[in-house]
């Protein structure tokens, strides 16, 4: 019973040597700044795709690759997701500011 | 169960009364490549479009690692690398720099190493110091998908990557796509070009009016 209680003992001050370091203030900001930076870099990926669709459904409209009814619906469609990713984007931003 | 690159269910999307996408179900893996054939209007970029998450279904699902692809997620963190056949690059940037621009925009660690990666990766670092509008068409769109590629994403979407190029930048990006794909991503390529589609996926299907209407294992020799 003792010896099962030391060693218990000893596991948690060995988990707690171990863990220490994430729990400090340093270690706890690299980690929101990398979460945050992965965030980010999703967003700027995801506003590029934006608006290289947005260029391509110009080119595909010059083209005569798509009607005029579907280029309006895409055209509104994908500008309102480039926009609201900009604004994603932007809020990030202030945020960091 | 490991969850797939992309899965889409009964996906369909009109536009006013046109379908465009009618129903599909399709799954591709990761480390898996699918080639997209069939002529204008049969759905291909459509299907990019929702599996970018540019685009809303009207019905049906689509799914990207496992997760909604207009929905970010810190563990999907820029798993797309979408390549449009119009070039996403500044003409007075020189590749090199519009590929660093890049790497340093997605927050990459060391934006320069990665940068000449991914030129080198493509056959580019002989004029990765030239102005972007200097270049033929063959070699933006070299530098183009050294940009897509910079971020090593896990699924690639390419819409007729291959219009306009010479033969020597079709192989070179049919390459780099097999070369991504063999380190584990996977990539739905969407082209007219069946050779380069067959060249770059073992499966295909030909789209018609937003309908599979065909399929086939080009390792087995089967073609559209």
């Amino acid at each position: 019973m003792i010896a099962a209680a030391v060693i218990a003992v000893l596991a948690l001050a060995a988990a707690a040597f171990v863990l220490a370091p994430l729990f400090r203030p340093d270690a706890l900001e690299a980690e929101r700044a990398a979460k945050a930076l992965s965030a980010e870099e999703d967003l700027h990926a995801r506003y590029g795709m934006a608006v290289a669709a947005l260029r391509d459904l110009e080119e595909d409209r010059a083209t005569g690759k798509i009607g005029d009814a579907d280029f309006a619906a895409q055209e509104a469609e994908l500008q309102a997701r480039a926009l609201e990713l900009m604004k994603q984007i932007d809020e990030r931003a202030a945020g960091r500011a | 169960m490991t969850t797939p690159a992309l899965a889409a269910r009964a996906l369909t999307r009109r536009f006013g009364a046109r379908e465009a996408l009618s129903a599909l179900d399709l799954t591709v893996g990761a480390g898996e490549a699918l080639a997209l054939f069939g002529g204008n209007g049969a759905g291909k970029t459509t299907l990019l479009k929702l599996a970018a998450g540019l685009l809303r279904a009207t019905s049906g699902s689509i799914e990207v690692e496992g997760k909604d692809p207009r929905k970010g997620a810190p563990q999907a963190r820029a798993a797309i690398g979408y390549l449009a056949h119009r070039t996403l690059l500044y003409d007075d940037l020189t590749p090199f720099e519009n590929v660093r621009f890049a790497a340093t925009m997605y927050g990459l660690s060391d934006p320069v190493k990665r940068a000449r990666e991914a030129l080198d990766a493509m056959g580019l670092s002989h004029r990765g110091d030239d102005p972007v509008r200097t270049l033929s068409r063959g070699l933006q769109q070299r530098a183009a998908l050294a940009r897509t590629l910079v971020h090593r994403p896990r699924l690639l979407l390419l819409d007729e990557p291959t219009t306009g190029l010479d033969r020597e930048s079709a192989v070179l990006l049919v390459a780099a796509v097999r070369d991504a794909v063999g380190a584990g991503a996977a990539a739905i390529m969407a082209t007219h070009d069946v050779e380069a589609g067959l060249a770059a996926a073992k499966h295909w299907i030909v789209l018609e009016r937003g309908r599979p209407v065909a399929s086939g294992d080009a390792s087995r020799g089967e073609r559209p």
